[in-house]
């Protein structure tokens, strides 16, 4: 498995597209963590030269399909994401499991940030709760999807 | 790099102001349908855990299932009565013609991954005959209308959308207004109220069938408060929905037909 093949990136990433469309009670989705992000984020960590930004647009697609609202709005969010990370990518090697949450906690608000505004092109509602809170559980929800996903695919 | 975020918002421009990428949402739909059901798989467990379980208790259920419809039978029969009789007394009035609605029984299998677009997805679609612009009702109410039929699901508005509104009327005294979502499931607002309209809290609003998009006289909300706006000379009317928005599973898709016997046909 030190090849991450592309049969388990899509594995896992099939679990969080199943995680980010399970239905849930209305007041718990406002703090559903961003699991497809999370995990898009994990293989373009694990492997930047091969999941890049075009990963993370095809993913955000994807999403955006199984959304059903309009087409591109999550692969912004993904896209854009994945750029500043891969710069990053340097840096953020040297983080600890308690900085990489905090780093996850800004990069989901980002994609909060990105797709809650494009919506306004069509749908004139903003939220705070649904801006900040998939943030705060993606942060929380980082360290164990990490060494979940670490321990699967021992690195 | 940064060309496909543009390509993506391109992308989003184009799916917001015109109709090009309807295709290919019906197209997707296909594979879209199939996955969303999958991750229901919860309920599936759910289910058979329950199938296990309960044998024993099966038997207790039906016999209160069969009292429940032996009450609902009897509240059926006197409510054909006052049907017959609403029809005649119509008639006598030459009245327009009554409307039958007829149901079709749909489940909850998806909802919006975005919890401020209040959209589900049904497993209705359009191999079952579901129309763009039905309406859905759950048990206690109206729930919202289809905005998008696909093969064998369907996209549903509710009516708690923030983008959805609808006619309704007072079912006491007959009053229209217009009941807004605010994207809320369990608040919906009365646009335009003046302060010498006669409403008290408590009133059920019904739907008026005016607009011809739902049919009339399905239960929407409760009116449960009534306040003055500083500075504006209307009030701000709160309504609670009838329907159990977020929770309902299963639900009806109504179509209407004439009903039998025209009314006031002889007139002419």
């Amino acid at each position: 498995m030190k090849n991450n093949g592309f049969f388990y990136v899509g594995i896992t990433l099939f679990f969080g597209l199943l995680l980010q469309i399970f239905p849930i009670n209305s007041v718990t989705a406002f703090w559903r963590p961003q699991f497809l992000l999370m995990i898009t984020i994990y293989w373009v960590f694990k492997n930047p030269s091969q999941y890049g930004v075009g990963f993370a647009w095809l993913i955000g697609i994807i999403l955006d399909i199984f959304a059903g609202e309009m087409y591109g709005r999550y692969a912004i969010g993904f896209s854009f994401c994945a750029y500043i990370l891969i710069i990053l990518s340097k840096r953020i090697q040297h983080f600890n499991l308690l900085h990489q949450a905090l780093l996850m906690f800004f990069v989901v608000l980002l994609n909060q940030l990105l797709t809650l505004s494009v919506s306004l092109l069509y749908r004139p509602s903003w939220d705070l709760v649904a801006l900040i809170a998939p943030a705060i559980t993606s942060a929380f929800t980082w360290p164990i999807l990490l060494l979940f996903l670490n321990k699967i695919f021992n690195r | 790099m940064l060309i496909l975020i543009f390509v993506a918002f391109f992308l989003l421009l184009i799916d917001a102001t015109t109709q090009w990428l309807k295709p290919v949402r019906i197209w997707f739909s296909g594979t879209v349908t199939p996955v969303h059901s999958l991750a229901l798989f919860p309920n599936w467990a759910d289910g058979v855990i329950d199938d296990i379980s309960s044998s024993l208790s099966l038997k207790e259920k039906n016999k209160l299932q069969n009292i429940e419809l032996l009450i609902l039978k009897a509240r059926l029969q006197k409510m054909a009565e006052l049907s017959s009789e609403n029809l005649r007394l119509r008639n006598l009035l030459h009245a327009s013609e009554l409307l039958q609605n007829n149901v079709l029984v749909a489940e909850l299998i998806g909802q919006s991954l975005d919890p401020l677009s209040h959209t589900i997805l049904i497993n209705r679609g359009e191999d079952y005959g579901v129309f763009k612009g039905q309406a859905i009702l759950d048990s206690e109410g109206l729930m919202g209308q289809v905005i998008e039929v696909y093969k064998s699901s369907s996209k549903a508005l509710l009516i708690s959308d923030s983008l959805h509104a609808m006619p309704v009327k007072i079912s006491r005294n007959g009053m229209r207004f217009v009941a807004e979502g605010n994207g809320n499931f369990r608040n919906l607002t009365l646009r335009y109220v003046s302060p010498s309209s006669e409403i008290i809290v408590g009133d059920l609003l019904v739907s008026s069938g005016l607009g011809k998009r739902y049919p009339a006289g399905y239960p929407v909300g409760w009116i449960t408060s009534i306040n003055p706006i500083k500075g504006s000379p209307y009030l701000n009317v709160n309504v609670k929905p009838t329907a159990q928005l977020d929770r309902s599973r299963y639900m009806l898709l109504v179509s209407q037909s004439i009903e039998k016997f025209k009314v006031g046909q002889d007139e002419k």
